[in-house]
């Protein structure tokens, strides 16, 4: 319950919020206003999770990612943004990070998801849970691997309670499983999000500039 | 406002273009050639004087000719550039001995070219060929120059025109013997070559001119829209909220729909979000554009935060339409009475169905306690689907939110 969190975020406005919404949830150990300090420090303070903005100066939270990660693979990350823009979603999910969510989530849903991203487990927000269903789901023509480009239909459940505003625990109790498994299916979509090869999905994210 | 100006640009521009050899009016004797050849080579003036001294003691009125057309060719310096400190000084630093080796042999040839085909020619063709050759050399030198001496420019443009039209005719009239040629052919052939000399350069300058006010033009028009967006939109919000700092259902309500704006804005939203229409506008097109808008339109009314989740989209049918009437109702119900501040709402659009989930954790409600005269409930909601060969589900109990799930076949869609 003690995670050593890491803050990546242009506006010291939002680091110093996110430090006070976690104050006595996690110890918040270090924090970043851009992409060369955070590659810099990151490694060298060894955080559990990092906290990253999907757009910063120099490259942005992917960029970052792909840095701590080629240094320190262990890292974990979890994606933190104003922006809905799915091309910046699917962006940096696929650079590394274990969720998204958007800064309007309170601090008791950051501290836990949080603590999620620290077990290796995946962060989905609704919207998130939004955008992997439409992403996936859009086109029906036979993909190119079946294991990593197509959601199984119990993943496609899970995903469809969790846009519905469902936390994993309800998630859980709605569909009569262990949370441990409804992690496990999160993950595995988490997996299949940043290994497919569906260039759908990048064309998907680019065409849909939902807001 | 926004940084340098049109104006600071453009000294910068033309500051980096400067050109090298100009005339000079610090320390001329007459028109400020020499000095500017001496400046532009890095020599001192009196060397250059000299030769030129030289060269007309030897070759006669040819350097004189020379002389006027260098004047006329070689820009005036500006005089920002001229004094202490100044682009000369930096130049005369260091002799351009190459340079200075290709001017003279310019100076040498041309004062002996000319001097030999003064010598052949006829006066009569001679005297007009100097002064047409040195009108043009004056449109030229002056017409295309963008900047400066502005009000210079018109005189001696028209100067220089005068003396190719004169020039030109006096050649014509000289030459009378080829006049079996045709003297219209060779009028027209000197009128057409005169005005190609006249009109090129300020052609190019127009292009130039005009290329660079496009830009300009562009940049500030944006410019121009962000100031106005910021300003009608967000501005204006900010100053409500200060104004409205007690109410606060109020202000955050003000700060959704800026926020809404913003992005809209921002992003660009072609597909679903777009500017929000004005209440009574078109209907969108689509069932998520058009619940988004009933969406947008609740969280004004409500002041609660409604987290959307839309998948896929379809064009609007009569069943869609009930749909979306539906879920703005359990949307209005759950802000109005589950006494939260968010609440979920996902639409999902499969080939077979459309179905739309509203979602609170709210303070819940037992849905068999529901009074009978509570139609709101029954009527506007679930009839209203079901009426459409739709399903609705109210699930909610004291204390656990509710939730309310609502479905419509689709019809009529046949791809």
């Amino acid at each position: 319950m003690n995670e050593r969190v890491f803050v990546v975020d242009d506006h010291a406005l939002v680091r110093s919020g996110v430090r006070t919404e976690l104050a006595g949830r996690v110890r918040v150990i270090g924090e970043a206003g851009d992409v060369e300090t955070a590659a810099a420090a990151i490694p060298a303070a060894d955080p559990d999770v990092v906290l990253v903005d999907v757009h910063l100066p120099g490259g942005g939270g992917a960029e970052v990612i792909r840095r701590v990660l080629a240094q320190r693979p262990s890292t974990r990350f979890l994606a933190l943004s104003v922006s809905d823009a799915p091309e910046d979603v699917i962006a940096v999910i696929r650079a590394g990070a274990r969720g998204y969510l958007t800064k309007s989530v309170s601090g008791a849903e950051l501290a836990e998801a949080i603590e999620r991203v620290a077990a290796g487990d995946a962060v989905f927000s609704p919207r998130l849970a939004g955008f992997v269903l439409d992403a996936f789901g859009a086109t029906v023509s036979v993909p190119r691997d079946a294991e990593l480009d197509q959601l199984t239909a119990r993943e496609r459940e899970v995903l469809r309670l969790i846009a519905r505003g469902y936390a994993y625990k309800e998630v859980a109790r709605q569909l009569s499983l262990s949370v441990k498994t409804v992690e496990t299916h999160v993950s595995s979509v988490l997996r299949k999000l940043q290994l497919s090869s569906r260039h759908e999905l990048t064309r998907w994210a680019a065409e849909r500039r939902i807001v | 406002m926004f940084g340098p100006g049109p104006a600071c640009e453009h000294r910068r521009m033309e500051a980096v273009g400067a050109p090298r050899f100009a005339r000079r009016r610090q320390g001329r004797w007459l028109g400020g050639v020499c000095t500017g050849l001496a400046a532009g080579l890095g020599l001192p003036a009196g060397v250059v004087r000299a030769v030129f001294v030289l060269l007309t003691l030897t070759s006669g009125p040819g350097v004189l000719l020379l002389y006027a057309v260098a004047w006329a060719l070689l820009p005036p310096v500006d005089p920002r550039f001229e004094g202490s400190g100044g682009l000369s000084d930096a130049v005369r630093g260091a002799p351009h001995v190459v340079d200075a080796l290709a001017v003279l042999a310019m100076v040498v040839g041309g004062t002996l070219l000319l001097s030999e085909v003064a010598a052949r020619l006829p006066r009569t063709v001679l005297v007009p060929g100097i002064l047409a050759a040195a009108g043009a050399a004056l449109v030229w030198g002056w017409g295309g120059r963008a900047s400066g001496q502005d009000g210079a420019r018109p005189l001696f443009v028209a100067v220089g025109v005068s003396l190719v039209g004169v020039g030109g005719l006096a050649m014509l009239a000289a030459v009378g013997s080829v006049r079996t040629l045709g003297r219209s052919a060779a009028g027209a052939a000197v009128f057409v070559a005169g005005v190609a000399l006249m009109l090129g350069p300020w052609l190019l300058r127009l292009g130039r001119d005009l290329t660079e006010e496009r830009r300009q033009r562009i940049r500030s028009q944006e410019r121009a829209e962000v100031a106005a967006h910021l300003h009608d939109g967000v501005l204006q919000t900010l100053a409500l909220i200060q104004k409205r700092a007690a109410d606060d259902r109020e202000v955050r309500s003000l700060a959704r729909r800026q926020e809404r704006e913003l992005r809209a804005w921002l992003y660009g939203g072609e597909v679903i979000s777009g500017t929000p229409p004005a209440p009574g506008g078109d209907e969108p097109a689509t069932v998520a554009g058009l619940l988004r808008r009933e969406l947008d339109d609740v969280e004004d009314r409500y002041g609660v935060r409604l987290e959307a989740v839309l998948v896929g989209d379809a064009p609007l049918d009569d069943p869609a339409r009930a749909l979306v009437a539906a879920g703005r109702e359990a949307a209005q119900n759950a802000a109005s009475h589950a006494g939260v501040d968010a609440v979920d709402v996902y639409l999902e659009v499969e080939p077979e169905r459309i179905s739309l989930f509203v979602r609170d954790r709210g303070r819940g409600f037992d849905p068999a306690a529901v009074p009978p005269d509570r139609r709101g409930l029954a009527d506007s909601i679930c009839a209203r689907v079901r009426r459409h060969g739709g399903a609705a589900h109210i699930r909610s109990a004291p204390g656990e939110g509710a939730e309310v799930e609502l479905s419509v076949p689709r019809t009529g869609i046949t791809t």
